[in-house]
C-alpha cells in the first residue's frame, strides 16, 4: 500500500508549549482518513503541518518528518506544496470579494492548472459539479458567496480546494457550524472524490459517527498523539485504547 | 398583580441625570452650532456680494483698497497642495501600513508603528519648520512643493493608521484561504487582503485629503502666501485658503475680514463634501 501522506515522530510547540508530542502517521493514498479525537488535542495543527499553514503562526516550532506525495514537505517550497494540497476549513471563508465563479477560478488560476479562459470555466464548473453546488449556483456565478447560505459557502469553499485538482485534501471540522443536509452533501461529495479520482481525504472531526460514515481509516488521537489508527470498521468494533473505547460507546465526544 | 411603586427615589435620580445630560450635550454643541452659523451668515453675505464664480476665482483685495475681490489663487493652491501631499502621502502610507500589517513581529514594524503613534502627537507648526530648513532655506524660496511636503508629513501617521487598522481587520480566515490555494505573501496581500479592505482604503485616503485641506500651520513657513497672483509652478510660492483666513482675519480692514469669512465658508464646504463621501464609503465597510 502507498501513502500520501506521512508523519513521523512530529512534535510541535507553541510558544513552547508543547501541542504534538511525537506524531506517527501514515495515510493511505485514495481513501478517506478520518483523525478523531477530543478539542484541543492538536488534531487542526497536524493539518496544518502537512499544507504548512503553521508557518503563518508565530511561535509554531515544528520537529519531526512530514513527508506529502513522496517529498519532503519541510525541505519544499510552501507555497507549491500548498498548490497540490487542497484545504476546507471549520469555517466557511470563501473570499467576499470575488464573485461564486471568481472564488473557484482564483484557486485554478494560481494553482496553474487552467492555461485558457474556456479551460477556466470548464474547471470551475467541474469543481462546483464535484462539490455538489452546480446546480444550486450555475444561474448566479457572478453574485458574492455571502448571499450563499453557509452550507453553500461551505461547499464552495470545498470547490475552490477541488480547482487546484489536488492529490491530497486536507478538511478541518468542515461540518462543525453547518446542517445535517449540508453535511450530508458534503460528505458524499468526499466519498465521491475518493471513489472517482483516487484522492486522498485526511478529515478532522470530534464526532464518531462521522468518521464511520465517511473514514476508510480512522486515526485517534488523544493527549497529542495518535494513539489508534486502522480501518474505521475495525477500531469502532475493536477500539484497543481505552480513550477510542469511550468514543465509540458514545460516553465522549 | 399590579403594584403601585409611585415616584421612587430611583426614577427622581433618572429625571435629573437625564435632564443634566440633555442640557451638557446642548452646552457641548453650542460652539460648534455658532462656528457653522456665524461662517455660514457672514459667508453667504460676503460670496452673495462678488456672485460666487468671481469669489472662486478672482484675486482677494488688497489691504486699503475698497471692494471684495475672491480667493482664486488661494483655492487653486489649496488644490495643488491637497492633490500634491495626497500623491506623495497615500503611497507611502499604504508601503507603510502594508509592511506593518504583514510582517507584525518584525522589530523594523515595530518601531514604525510605535514611530507613527508618535507622529500623530507631532505639533504641526514642527512640520513645518523642519520642511523650512531642509526644503525652503536649500530651495532659496518658499513652494507650494515645501507646503505639500509639510502636509504630507501632519497627514502620513493619520492616514496610516486608518490603512494599518483596515489592513489589519480583515479576518485571519481569508487570508488562511488565500494561502491555502498556493498564494504568496504578495499574492495574498494584493489579491485578499487589499481588495476585501478596499472601502476602509478609500476612507484613509479620505481623511488624508480632508486634513490636507484644512492645516494651516505647516504653511506658515513652507508656502509663501502669494496670494495677489496665480502660481504658474509648485517650486514658486503659493497660497492656501487657510493661510488666507489666518492672515485676513487678523487685518484692521473690514473687506479682507469679509473676504476671510468667505473663505471660511469655502472650506466648511469642501469639508461637507468629503466627509459626505467618508459615510458613504464607511457606510459600504459595515455592510
Amino acid at each position: 500500500m502507498t501513502h500520501a501522506v506521512r508523519v513521523e515522530n512530529l512534535r510541535v510547540t507553541l510558544n513552547g508549549k508543547p501541542v504534538l508530542k511525537g506524531v506517527n502517521l501514515s495515510v493511505p493514498e485514495g481513501s478517506v482518513t478520518v483523525v478523531l479525537g477530543p478539542s484541543g488535542v492538536g488534531k487542526s495543527t497536524l493539518l496544518r503541518t502537512i499544507n504548512r499553514l503553521i508557518d503563518l503562526i508565530p511561535g509554531a516550532r515544528v520537529e519531526g518528518r512530514v513527508e506529502v506525495l513522496g517529498m519532503d514537505a519541510y525541505a519544499t517550497d510552501p507555497y507549491e506544496l500548498r498548490r497540490r494540497v487542497g484545504m476546507v476549513f471549520q469555517t466557511p471563508n470563501p473570499f467576499p470579494h470575488l464573485s461564486i465563479y471568481g472564488n473557484v477560478a482564483l484557486a485554478a488560476k494560481v494553482s496553474g492548472a487552467a492555461k485558457s479562459k474556456r479551460e477556466l470555466s470548464r474547471i470551475v464548473e467541474w469543481a462546483l459539479r464535484k462539490a455538489m453546488l452546480w446546480d444550486e449556483v450555475k444561474g448566479r456565478l457572478n453574485d458574492p458567496p455571502t448571499r450563499l447560505s453557509g452550507g453553500q459557502q461551505q461547499r464552495l469553499c470545498l470547490a475552490r480546494a477541488l480547482a487546484m485538482r489536488p492529490k491530497v485534501l486536507l478538511l478541518d471540522e468542515p461540518t462543525a457550524n453547518i446542517d445535517v443536509s449540508n453535511t450530508k452533501l458534503i460528505e458524499d461529495a468526499l466519498r465521491g472524490l475518493v471513489r472517482e479520482l483516487g484522492m486522498t481525504v485526511i478529515l478532522v472531526t470530534h464526532m464518531p459517527d462521522q468518521a464511520l460514515r465517511v473514514g476508510d481509516y480512522v486515526a485517534v488521537m488523544y493527549d497529542g498523539k495518535v494513539v489508534e489508527f486502522g480501518r474505521s470498521d475495525e477500531v469502532s468494533s475493536n477500539p484497543k485504547h481505552p480513550f477510542t473505547r469511550n468514543v465509540f460507546a458514545g460516553k465522549l465526544a | 398583580m399590579e403594584v403601585d411603586y409611585g415616584v421612587s427615589a430611583s426614577k427622581v435620580i433618572n429625571w435629573f441625570v437625564a435632564g443634566i445630560t440633555c442640557l451638557v450635550t446642548v452646552l457641548g454643541l453650542m460652539p460648534y452650532a455658532l462656528i457653522v452659523t456665524s461662517t455660514v451668515e457672514r459667508g453667504v453675505k460676503a460670496i452673495a456680494t462678488v456672485g460666487i464664480l468671481k469669489f472662486l476665482t478672482a484675486l482677494p483685495p488688497s489691504p486699503g483698497t475698497k471692494g471684495l475681490g475672491g480667493v482664486g489663487p488661494s483655492l487653486l493652491g489649496t488644490l495643488a497642495l491637497t492633490a500634491l501631499s495626497t500623491l506623495m502621502g497615500v503611497p507611502l502610507a499604504f508601503a507603510l501600513a502594508m509592511l506593518v500589517t504583514e510582517f507584525p513581529h518584525n522589530i523594523v514594524s515595530r518601531s514604525l508603528r510605535a514611530l507613527v503613534k508618535g507622529l500623530l502627537e507631532l505639533p504641526t507648526i514642527l512640520a513645518g519648520m523642519v520642511v523650512y530648513s531642509l526644503v525652503v532655506i536649500p530651495m532659496g524660496t518658499p513652494s507650494i512643493f515645501a507646503g505639500a511636503l509639510a502636509l504630507t508629513v501632519v497627514m502620513l501617521p493619520y492616514v496610516t493608521t486608518y490603512f494599518e487598522t483596515y489592513l489589519g481587520s480583515v479576518p485571519k480566515i481569508y487570508r488562511e484561504a488565500g494561502y491555502a490555494i498556493g498564494l504568496s505573501k504578495a499574492g495574498v496581500a494584493l489579491r485578499v487582503v487589499v481588495p476585501i479592505a478596499k472601502k476602509g482604503l478609500i476612507v484613509g485616503v479620505l481623511v488624508g485629503v480632508s486634513r490636507a485641506l484644512g492645516e494651516t500651520a505647516p504653511l506658515l513657513f513652507t508656502l509663501g502666501a502669494a496670494r495677489y497672483y496665480y502660481p504658474t509652478s509648485i517650486t514658486g510660492p503659493g497660497d492656501s485658503v487657510s493661510l488666507l483666513i489666518y492672515n485676513f482675519a487678523m487685518m484692521p480692514y473690514p473687506n479682507l475680514r469679509a473676504v476671510a469669512w468667505g473663505a471660511a465658508l469655502v472650506l466648511l464646504a469642501s469639508y461637507l463634501i468629503v466627509s459626505l463621501a467618508v459615510q458613504l464609503c464607511v457606510r459600504g465597510v459595515e455592510a
